[in-house]
Parts: structure tokens; sequence; C-alpha cells
């Protein structure tokens, strides 16, 4: 296998913590990571939009995963370790409150299992995939549907 | 279809600018024209008209060329007294000037736009009793110093065009003198007779050699021949020997731009000198793209922000630290900072002023058609057109004046015999008129028409089943008035042409509202309405009042802020189910800012101390007591929108970053007014009671 296939095999992604389990995102779409500034809520704003804050004196919608993703777990409290992910969705720059950034790591795409066998159903939709690391499970995530209001809908719906 | 132009790119910029002037010339004096007959004013439309046609003959845009040449054919005879400018003369003319604008609009787009111009001309022609001034100019003798040429220029046998090349060339000679004569005429050329040999007499004071290198200029000429015919009588013999000099470069700065025909006169010298100047003027000239201007308003939208955090900073260190030196000198600097941002956002601001002007230009030609049409006399009148406002602002503000203007002359002025029965002077009166005003700028829209009837209004309002007849009879003058806001409200009884049907006022207001500004009305029944506009100088800075609740801070546009009170709590009352408190004797709702903003309808606990805050507020459609924890201080704010992925927030007009980098919500004053507006006309009708909404709660301190 060449350097170049080698290189196309692989990817890299941003791996953060959110109460106790690893996700990854590509890490084409994280913008940059921040500590979390004061959050202002937005008023009847869904319940999944924490607020929003002033990135360099733009104004960018902070999400709560947990909530968005239905995700395991409850979101945990802040701490020092806490951060925001900032990722660029389709032209959106959106904020993720992450309970820490781990590492960035770099994956043979092989490894990534589709996400229907390792966990149920709910939690499957929004997800890309499973990578196994030895011990450490990563779940991908995809951030298409985190915008998307139709997948909300349908959401709402089923 | 794409067009092209006889023309460098740099060139048709010039074109474009002169004939901008030359098209305001016309469209403007036109107007003045119908109104009162004025010999300058003739002669200068007439030469407006002229030297269109000799620069758009130029570049051999022959359309526009033909165009103006009958509109000149039509002026020339104004001008000797042949023709009176009747309003329909005027009409044709004016349409003349319509037509122009389309075809000026395809040299910038370069886009061929399909008009058809040929039944204009026929028009212009006819009106112009067929004459053609050239024939008379067959006898006009050459004056002194004077001198007859013929001309004879050839055009390459190869060319696609020989008649639009001999044009040009009888173009370029007509600017240089006068033509006695030619062969084919202008009139043979423009419709595409023959043209390869152009035979021209010409009495001029130029050297041949002008005639010769401006004939020759022209694309595909391949020969121009200049023979002197005979002296003018006048003429004196020292002339013959010594004809005026004129160096070759006047002629080619000609070409390049119209000097326009008040300087064909003047001498080498001067047009020189004048043309230099332009050309001077012209490259001292940037153009910027607008969005680059909304770059840099945004640039330094961010440089104020960080002033205000600056200074934030600053104070707090003084109070820790007061007297450090070093830090003096700091605050010295950030002092001089904020000045020169300050400095620098009101140099930006100014960069983006338009004349108000550019959208007042606009209305003198609707307001002459429309009057005409309707049958009513209206002479239009604007002060403060040279107002500076902000670009984005001009584009929100022409709608809704085309709409008020509309509305006074169709509803507000009388025909003219119902004018004279009141003893007014038949003609009405519209007034546009502009002002800055602290920071705002105000336009007004005036008429003295007959004023608006309340009496009518409440009638209306009972019949179109708004209001019930005892909510109707409750309302003073004022509030009466203010109905003509509401939406679907329209006094008009019947639907007509001119202002069409009733959604106007309440789309006014909707969208003035939008951009943060109010709209008003004073009226007296008889004497006329005023409609006055106000709005911020930009829709990217305001003034605002940042108000908090709970741990938040909350931003207030000051615009629609009344004022600020301080009451005890213990006199706010409830009058069916609504907080309400009395101001001078007037019953103010009130809306707790916390309990609307509470997340999915949470009442927020009550901070129930002694006293409570108040923000008065007002739009068009009512007044309002928001009910706030504190008011934190008054400040510009830079208005950012908020991505609306995740929905629009009902109430929140955008966000803006404090002082202390925190991001404040702009509360959206119309809607939360209006939201309370429709809960309260809707709980109202479950009660079976339709009446006017919120704002007047009669006999509340019960």
């Amino acid at each position: 296998m060449s350097e170049q296939q080698v290189r196309e095999a692989e990817e890299q992604i941003v791996v953060f913590e959110l109460s106790g389990e690893s996700y990854g995102v590509h890490i084409g779409s994280v913008q940059e990571i921040i500590r979390p500034p004061a959050i202002t809520a937005v008023p009847r704003a869904p319940e999944y939009v924490q607020g929003v804050i002033n990135l360099r004196g733009r104004v960018i919608p902070v999400v709560n995963l947990h909530i968005r993703f239905g995700l395991r777990g409850e979101a945990g409290e802040a701490t020092r370790a806490s951060r925001i992910v900032v990722l660029e969705i389709e032209g959106h720059t959106i904020g993720a409150a992450v309970d820490a950034v781990s590492e960035v790591l770099r994956i043979p795409r092989s490894i990534i299992e589709p996400p229907g066998a390792t966990l149920d159903g709910e939690q499957t939709r929004h997800l890309r995939g499973i990578a196994r690391l030895g011990e450490r499970l990563v779940i991908l995530l995809e951030l298409g549907h985190l915008i998307h209001p139709t997948e909300i809908a349908a959401e709402m719906a089923a | 279809m794409p067009l092209e132009f006889d023309a460098t790119d740099s060139d048709l910029v010039l074109f474009l600018e002169e004939a901008a002037a030359q098209l305001r010339v016309l469209s403007d004096g036109l107007l003045v024209l119908e109104r009162e007959s004025d010999a300058q004013l003739i002669q200068a439309l007439f030469r407006a008209a002229h030297t269109l046609k000799g620069s758009s003959a130029t570049i051999g845009h022959t359309r526009m060329a033909s165009l103006t040449h009958a509109m000149e054919s039509v002026l020339d005879n104004v001008r000797t007294g042949a023709l009176t400018p009747t309003s329909s003369v005027i009409d044709s003319l004016l349409a003349a000037v319509d037509a122009l604008n389309v075809l000026n609009g395809e040299v910038e787009t370069r886009t061929e736009s399909g008009i058809e111009i040929d039944a204009t001309i026929a028009q212009l022609h006819e009106i112009a009793g067929r004459k053609e001034p050239a024939a008379r100019r067959k006898h006009t003798t050459a004056q002194a110093g004077e001198r007859v040429y013929e001309v004879e220029v050839v055009v390459d046998p190869r060319s696609d065009w020989p008649a639009v090349r001999a044009y040009q060339a009888l173009m370029e000679l007509t600017a240089l003198g006068t033509v006695v004569d030619s062969s084919p005429s202008e009139q043979e050329l423009q419709s595409g007779e023959g043209g390869q040999t152009l035979l021209v007499t010409i009495t001029t004071t130029r050297a041949a050699e002008s005639l010769q290198t401006a004939a020759a200029a022209i694309a595909e000429v391949v020969s121009v021949a200049v023979r002197p015919l005979a002296a003018a009588p006048a003429a004196k013999r020292e002339e013959k020997r010594e004809p005026p000099a004129e160096p070759d470069e006047s002629a080619d700065e000609r070409r390049r731009i119209d000097l326009g025909p008040e300087l064909r006169g003047a001498s080498a010298e001067e047009q020189l000198a004048v043309a230099g100047a332009r050309m001077a003027r012209l490259s001292r000239m940037v153009k910027v793209d607008i969005g680059q201007l909304d770059e840099m308003l945004n640039l330094v939208g961010e440089l104020v922000i960080d002033r205000g955090r600056l200074m934030q900073v600053m104070r707090e260190l003084d109070q820790r630290h007061g007297g450090d030196a070093s830090l003096e000198h700091l605050v010295d600097v950030a002092q001089h900072l904020a000045r020169v941002s300050d400095e620098m956002q009101a140099r930006v601001m100014d960069f983006r002023l338009l004349p108000v002007e550019s959208v007042f230009n606009r209305f003198p030609r609707m307001i002459r058609d429309l009057a005409r049409k309707s049958g009513k006399a209206i002479r239009y009148e604007m002060t403060g057109g040279d107002t500076g406002i902000d670009r984005s602002v001009i584009d929100e503000l022409g709608d809704p004046l085309l709409h008020l203007i509309r509305n006074a002359i169709d509803h507000g002025i009388e025909l003219p015999a119902e004018r004279v029965e009141a003893g007014k002077p038949e003609e009405a009166e519209i007034v546009l008129s502009a002002q800055h005003v602290e920071s705002q700028i105000m336009v007004e829209v005036t008429d003295d028409g007959r004023g608006i009837d309340p009496a009518k209004l409440r009638a209306a309002a009972v019949k179109k089943g708004l209001l019930s007849q005892e909510a109707a009879n409750r309302l003073d003058d004022d509030e009466a008035i203010n109905l003509i806001f509401m939406p679907g409200f329209s006094s008009a009884a019947q639907v007509t042409d001119v202002s069409g049907r009733g959604v106007g006022m309440d789309i006014v207001r909707t969208n003035i509202e939008k951009v943060n500004g109010t709209v008003s009305v004073r009226t007296e029944l008889g004497i006329g309405t005023t409609f006055t506009i106000r709005l911020p100088l930009t829709l990217a800075i305001i003034r605002a009042l940042l108000v908090r609740v709970g741990e938040a801070v909350f931003t207030v546009p000051l615009i629609s802020v009344q004022e600020t009170l301080r009451i005890r709590s213990d006199t706010i009352h409830t009058v069916q189910g609504r907080e309400v408190v009395t101001v001078r004797e007037r019953t103010l709702p009130l809306v707790r800012l916390a309990d609307l903003f509470s997340r999915r309808g949470r009442s927020a606990e009550r901070d129930d101390g002694e006293w409570s805050y108040v923000v008065s507020v007002r739009t068009g459609r009512a007044d309002l007591g928001l009910v706030v924890d504190g008011l934190v201080g008054e400040q510009e704010v830079v208005i950012k929108s908020i991505d609306t992925t995740f929905g629009d927030s009902e109430g929140i007009a955008g966000a803006t970053i404090l002082g202390d980098g925190s991001v404040s919500m702009i509360v959206d004053v119309p809607q939360v007014v209006d939201g309370l507006a429709a809960k309260v006309q809707s709980e109202l009708a479950r009660a079976g009671q339709a009446r006017m909404p919120a704002a007047h709660a009669q006999g509340g301190s019960s």
C-alpha cells in the first residue's frame, strides 16, 4: 500500500467527551475549539439551543448535543474542562457544548462500523458509525442532522 | 442580446456620467417647463437633447441618437416659438425621456432591452410638424470669423454599417460647427439609407484640420476631404490668412469627453483646461463596491464594541489601581483609541450616505402623472433634499414614501372645484421634507388636502367589524386617526388605481418598524395631513436602552422608548386578567419581559420588590409598558443577526454585543406589542366583545 493510499484510507477526527462517552466529528467540520464564554439564553428558542455566544464579534448559537441528538446520559455540569466545539456545517457556524475535548485521532476508515451493529435504534439516527479502537468506542456523529429542521419534524412525528 | 458599442469601456463610463446628467436636466426641466415657459430653460433642454444626440451617436448608439434627434426637433420648435409646450407635448417628451432612460440602461448593462421606440419617435416628429430644423438652418449665413467648408467623408465599402459611420461623422462635424447641408441628410442616414459617401456643408470657426481629424477618427472612414467654399462675408482678411490656430488635441479631447455645447464657443485653451480638470476630478474618485463598504462598517462596528469593552476594563482597573502612572498612560492611549474609532465610525457612515434626493427625485414625475390622471392640480415641493441618509435606509424609504404620496393624491387632495369652494387655492401642494433630528432622519409628507376625519374612521371601523360602536366612541380623535394603521383598514370609498386596495398604511407601518423606524400622522380637517417617518441614520448601529431581567440584559431600541418609569409595585392593578398601571391618567397595559421571554411559557420567578421599573414603549399601534428588573443604561449598539437555523425567536429582533463581550438580545418592540394586541383581541373576542387592542383599557385604576 502506497503512502497515498494509506492517507485515503484514513481520516482525522476530533474526539470529545460527553457524559462519559467519546464522540467524534470529522476534523474538516471543526473550525476551532474554545473555552465557553458567557452564554446568553435565547427566549423561546428550542430546548436544545443553549443560547448564543460572541465569537469575535459574531453571534453564533450553541447547541446542547444531548438534547439535540437524544444522546444517552445527562449533560454534565460545566467544569474547567468544558469546551465549545465550533462547527462549520453547510455554511452555518454552530457551537456544540462538550464536557471535554480529548484528542485528535487518525483512524483507518476500515474500523468504522455501521451504528446498528452496536447501538440500539433510537440513538443511531444521527450517527455515522462507531470506531472501535481497542477497548474504546468512539461514536461518530452525522453533523448534517444538526441543522436540518426537517429531521426534527420527522423525529417529532415519529 | 448583448450589445457592443463603438467605444472603449472608459469612454462608456464617461458617456454614462454625461448622459445621466443630461437625462436629469431633461426630466427635471420638462416638469418645470410645463408650469412656466422660460427661454433659458428651453435653451438648456435643447442643449441637453443635442448633447445626448451627439454623444450617443459617438458611441454608436443609433437608436438613442434617433430619439434624441426627434426630441431636439420638438424642442427646437419650442425654442423658436413655433410650438407651445402643452401638457400633451410634455407628455410625449417625457415618454421619450423614459425611453432614453431605458436606452441608457442598455449602455450600462451592455444588453439590448428590446424597447420599441419607433412610435415615440414618430409621435415626436409629428409634433415637430415635420419641420426640419436643418431646412431653416440653410438660410443661416456665416457669422463673423466663420468659414464655410465642404467635407467629403468616404466610408470603407466593406463596412457593415456605412450609414452609421457616416452618421457618426456627421455628428462629429455637427459638434464643431453648423451643418448647413448634408447629403445624405441626417434623417436618411438614421433610417440607414446610403452613407458610403457623405457630403457635408458646414460653417465653423474651426480650422479645416479640426474637421478633418474629427471625421477621420470615426472607425471605418477611409478618407476625408475638406474644401473651403467661401469665407463669411464679414470675416476679416487677416483671419483668412491666419485661421484661428487650434491644436488638434482639442478635437481629440472632444471625442473622449463631450464638453457640452456651452463650451463649444470657448477657446481651445479653455476647453482643454476644462477637460483636464474633469479628467483630474474623475481620476481622483475611486469606485467602491457597496459590499466592501458594508464589510468595512461591520469591522468598524467591532471596533466600536471593543472600544466599549476597553473602556469598561479601564474603569475597573482604575478603581483597583487608581493613581498608577503607567495605568494613567494606558488610559490616555485607550481614550485616544476610542476617539479615533468614533471618528472612523463617523467617516465610514459618511461614505455610505446618499442625499435623500435620490429617493425624492422619483416623485415629481409620479405626482405629475397621477395628478393628470385624477384631474387634480398639484404642486410638488421638496426641502432638505441634500440631507444625507444611509444607503441601507434609502432602500427602505422608497416604498413607504411612494405609498404615502399616492394616498395623499388619492384621498387627501380634493378636486380643484372642491378646493375653490372651500376657499383654498385651486392648486394643491405636496411637500416632501427631510432633516436630521438628533440621531434620526425625519421625513415628512405634507399635503394641504381635506385632512382625515376621525368620525369617518370610527364609523368605518365599526362598519368593518373591527370595533364595537361603544369601543369606537371611546377613542379620542388621535386614537381614531391612528386606526388607518390597522391591518386591512381603508377609508377610501372606492378602490382606485391610484392608491389601490386598502392594504397600504399598515404595510407602510410594518415596513418602517421593521427597520426600527416609526411613522405617525398629524391631520387637521380641511387643512391637510402630515405623515412623519423617523428612521435611524443607519440600520447597523442604533441607540438603545439596556434593561436587566433577572440575570440577563436585554436591549430595547431607543426609537420605540417613550420614557422609563419607576413605580411602586403596589400601584400595578389587574384589569380583565391583565396587569396595567395608570400613568398621568392614562392606563398603560404591562408586559413582564421575564414572563414573555421565559422558556416554554413557564412563569419566571417574580422579583416583587417595593419598586418596579417600567419602560414605556410606543409603536404605531399602541403603547405598552415593559416591566423589567432594572435599568442598565443607554448606549449605541451594533445590530447582529442571529442564525435562524433553529427557528425565529418571536419578540427578538437580533442580538448585540455588550461592553463586557456578552451577547444581549434586542427586543422586537413592534412584534411584542402586536403579539400582545392580537392576544388581547382574541381573548376579548372570546369574551364576545370586539374592541380596540391593548392601548386603551380605560378605567383601569378602579
